[in-house]
């Protein structure tokens, strides 16, 4: 291996325990508990094969510069790396990324990491041992950090008792993570990305098993990932003892993200409408399966996913930025409040006995006031579209963000109908048919599963309509809207009509949403409709790839859900959460899983035709079609006088 | 078909067009030449209703089509210069705009369906797709593939194609030619005739006067806001004051 790539291997090495060191400090170790050094090693897996497949992602680059003249030496390369012809690509491919040095390169990085927090923790431990309090320093080393850091029991850290042999099973895990990383960067993990090749890689290559051997494995996960969640959820089964609770959470957020990825690397047609069928079940069944606290999370991070579809429309489809998304909420939530809880407030509940209605039933049940409550939000977006119609950009953003400050202000100040900071109290809860499934499922589903069922049935909903709606002409016309207004008007569209269209639907999403979370909290309050909610929205949005579905369900997951897995760590989750966001635009500035058309950022047609054969790199099968066709373009281009 | 009287738009206190009349007969190809900041795009947004006149009036013939907007009144002229942009689309007309300003993240195929945004015959709108495909057979081979990723030559086609998958009555061209080797520029004007010969009326607005005035029937010359030379296009090219101010013969 040559020296520059030894170095470049210790670099990544390097970056990934600064990474781990952050995590450390803030006591993740401590927090997952036992499993804590596989899941660190796990991620540091993640990291290395992430900046594996970056390197191999720029073949081209390399192959076309310093390789080119070692590679024309030697006979049987004169095809050359850049050839047209599908079969050198192939070729080029397989000599690019199979063999040792990506496993090397993982090796040596794995052993840098490994044996720098290997030192980092045997230099704690000693001073614990000793009597050293590292406490009044870095607040989160504490002697249970650092034992499930080593993986030994507190006491030991404690007696200052813990064999080398642990030290050196750290550095052997860590090691073994960069080999795995290696290894899948090198054969399997690739082709998994590689979905566009892997027809054509299982045709030409004896090695194909392997391939899709990797392919399967990877799509099994979240099944593996289900079936042990349930396990876990059988009477006496814990997981490694601690922090059960927590670990079954984790592992269910991490399920429901694979079962996306697993969903998108599925071939098209059979394959996938099998995998979909699967995942359905999976993900419907686990508000039967999951406990109090975990639903009640899951139930959280799906309204969140319905916020974020709603936002994405106005967002991500019609470009407009909204910061106030909250306000809709609040109208949801405090609309269904008015309909369904007893007033407190004097005023109206003698107004509604001066009516002759009792003030302490609700008024209307929660099927009922659904359609009451999107209509209010839809006409609340309505009233906020109006004035901003002439606004772009900045502005818009400012407007929006004191509308939402607005609303917040309004239910907190409105005491006769809001009853102020004190809330509204006792909201009922959703039933079907006059009773509550969780009476009559006999403790199967947990009040807050129900909850949690009704949000996944609704953010499937909003799904559909908001893909439905992304397919449709309205769906072109906000996205032509986004690109340049002028020239969509010219071309025909409303745009007075479409804007409002775009508010007044996502607003209505954010009311759906906003009366589940009233039912969800039975007692609301105007803090719970902060500016953070709309950020909070936004970010996940960001986050998970503005303009596509399955992005925003993974922003959720990571923003909403996990948060709740690292509660312990609270004070610094907001920085963490800041880091993610400033790795997330460097690594992956369209999110984590982004919509085909974010995907073509340049308007330039020389560097978005250059991009164009990275670009195909890494599509995946639903966009194998258009991605063979920019390949082609680029080709056919290239040929050009 | 169309005729402008004495149009005058400014950009806030800026007076662009200082009372600009011009007519555009059914069938011809007129052009608009004259330097840079002339008025010449100022003109074409101005029809469109992209910009709007402080004062004169724009009016368009009522066509024999029936996709009469209900308040552009009963007049046998519909009045244009007080609809919206989107109102003036309906009506038929039709802008490839300035530096082609294709959709660049949507695909050529949608690019296309946006163009027909204010059709909804089917029958129709997928003739006119055949038709524009025809004229310009790259962009078959890239229906799927996003606007942003075609070279300049391929924008500027799509942007013409979108243009007419509104089935224009009249066409207004803005700097075809724009930023294209010599061999795509004759290709876009070869394309422009044919088009008119189709039965499509165009206005052109062009840099490339001496291209402009070879295909066109009448053209108007502009000068910083005012239409300083009228007549037809073979006049214009033989003029010595044209000649010198903008063929730089």
């Amino acid at each position: 291996m040559p020296l520059e790539t030894a170095t470049g291997a210790v670099r990544t090495g390097l970056i990934a325990f600064a990474f781990l060191s952050y995590l450390i400090l803030i006591g993740i170790p401590g927090r997952i508990g036992g499993p804590a050094l596989p899941v660190l090693a796990l991620i540091a897996a993640l990291f290395f094969w992430l900046k594996l497949r970056r390197e191999s992602n720029e073949p081209s680059r390399e192959a076309t510069g310093q390789r080119q003249d070692s590679f024309d030496d030697k006979p049987g390369w004169e095809i050359g790396p850049r050839a047209a012809s599908k079969g050198s690509r192939l070729r080029d491919l397989l000599h690019t990324h199979s063999g040792t040095a990506p496993i090397l390169y993982g090796l040596l990085a794995g052993l840098t990491t490994g044996l720098l927090i290997a030192i980092v923790s045997g230099i704690f431990a000693a001073a614990m041992g000793n009597g050293i309090a590292i406490q009044p320093v870095l607040d989160k080393i504490v002697p249970l950090n650092v034992a499930a850091l080593i993986g030994v029991s507190p006491g030991q850290i404690a007696q200052s008792d813990v064999s080398f042999i642990r030290f050196i099973f750290q550095v052997l895990l860590f090691a073994g993570a960069g080999v795995l990383a290696g290894l899948t960067a090198a054969g399997g993990g690739y082709g998994l990305k590689q979905a566009a090749f892997l027809d054509r890689l299982t045709t030409h290559l004896s090695g194909a098993t392997l391939t899709s051997a990797g392919r399967f494995a990877g799509m099994a996960l979240p099944f593996v990932l289900l079936a042990y969640i349930a396990w876990l959820g059988l009477p006496g089964v814990t997981a490694f003892g601690t922090n059960e609770g927590t670990v079954r959470l984790l592992l269910t957020l991490i399920a429901t993200g694979s079962g996306l990825f697993t969903l998108r690397l599925s071939r098209p047609g059979r394959e996938q409408m099998a995998v979909a069928v699967l995942l359905g079940l999976g993900v419907f069944s686990m508000p039967f399966i999951l406990d109090q606290f975990q639903n009640s999370v899951m139930g959280l991070v799906f309204i969140f996913v319905m916020m974020g579809l709603g936002l994405n429309i106005v967002v991500g489809y019609a470009g407009l930025l909204d910061l106030g998304y909250v306000a809709f909420f609040a109208i949801g939530a405090y609309t269904y409040a008015f309909l369904s809880a007893p007033f407190s407030s004097p005023y109206i509940s003698g107004l509604l006995i001066l009516l002759g209605i009792s003030p302490e039933s609700p008024l209307l049940g929660y099927w009922m006031a659904l359609p009451v409550a999107m209509l209010t939000a839809a006409v609340g977006g309505i009233l906020l579209g109006i004035p901003v119609l002439r606004l772009r950009g900045d502005y818009l953003a400012i407007v929006t963000l004191g509308f939402g400050e607005i609303i917040r202000l309004f239910m907190l100040n409105l005491g006769e109908l809001t009853n102020g900071p004190r809330g509204i109290l006792e909201i009922s809860q959703p039933a079907l048919f006059g009773h509550t499934p969780v009476d009559v499922t006999f403790g199967l589903l947990s009040s807050q599963g129900w909850i949690f069922l009704l949000a996944l049935v609704s953010s499937a909903l909003v799904a559909f309509v908001a893909t439905r709606l992304n397919e449709s002409r309205l769906g072109r016309a906000w996205f032509a809207m986004q690109e340049d207004e002028d020239v969509a008007e010219a071309t025909g569209v409303h745009l007075v009509r479409t804007k409002l269209l775009a508010f007044a639907i996502g607003a209505t999403f954010a009311g759906m949403a906003g009366q589940l979370y009233a039912a969800r909290q039975i007692n609301i309050f105007p803090e719970n409709f902060s500016l953070f909610v709309s950020i909070d929205a936004l970010a996940l949005i960001i986050v998970g790839g503005i303009g596509s579905p399955a992005g925003i369900v993974l922003g959720a997951l990571a923003l909403k859900g996990l948060p709740e897995v690292l509660r312990g760590v609270d004070e610094y989750r907001i920085v963490t959460f800041a880091a993610l966001l400033v790795i997330m635009m460097i690594v992956r500035p369209d999110g984590i899983l982004p919509s085909a058309r974010r995907r073509i950022q340049s308007p330039d047609p020389e560097e978005a035709g250059a991009a164009g054969e990275p670009e195909l790199r890494e599509e995946d099968p639903g966009l194998r079609e258009n991605g063979e066709a920019l390949a082609k373009g680029a080709g056919v281009r290239e040929e050009d006088p | 078909m169309l005729t402008l009287e004495s149009v005058h738009t400014y950009y806030g206190h800026i007076h662009a067009l200082k009372g600009i009349s011009l007519t555009v007969n059914e069938g011809e190809i007129v052009t608009l030449i004259g330097s840079n900041g002339a008025g010449k795009t100022t003109t074409l947004n101005t029809i469109s209703g992209v910009l709007s006149a402080r004062a004169g009036a724009i009016y368009l013939q009522e066509g024999d089509h029936s996709r009469r907007s209900p308040s552009a009144g009963g007049e046998h002229d519909l009045r244009l210069d007080r609809l919206p942009a989107h109102e003036v689309a309906r009506l038929g007309v039709s802008q490839s705009p300035e530096g082609r300003k294709i959709f660049a993240r949507l695909s050529v195929r949608e690019n296309l369906a946006m163009g027909a945004f204010a059709r909804t015959d089917r029958d129709g709108i997928s003739g006119d797709l055949d038709r524009v495909l025809e004229l310009f057979p790259r962009l078959q081979e890239r229906l799927s593939q996003p606007g942003g990723t075609l070279s300049g030559g391929e924008q500027q086609m799509l942007a013409i194609g979108r243009a007419l998958m509104s089935s224009p009555r009249i066409l207004l061209l803005d700097e075809p030619s724009m930023g294209l080797a010599p061999i795509l520029v004759q290709q876009i004007f070869q394309i422009i005739r044919e088009i008119n010969a189709q039965g499509t009326t165009i206005l052109l607005v062009e840099q490339n006067a001496q291209a402009a005035l070879q295909v066109a029937n009448r053209g108007y010359v502009l000068e910083t806001g005012n239409i300083v030379l009228s007549g037809a296009a073979r006049d214009l090219l033989a003029d010595p004051q044209v000649a010198e101010a903008y063929l730089g013969i």
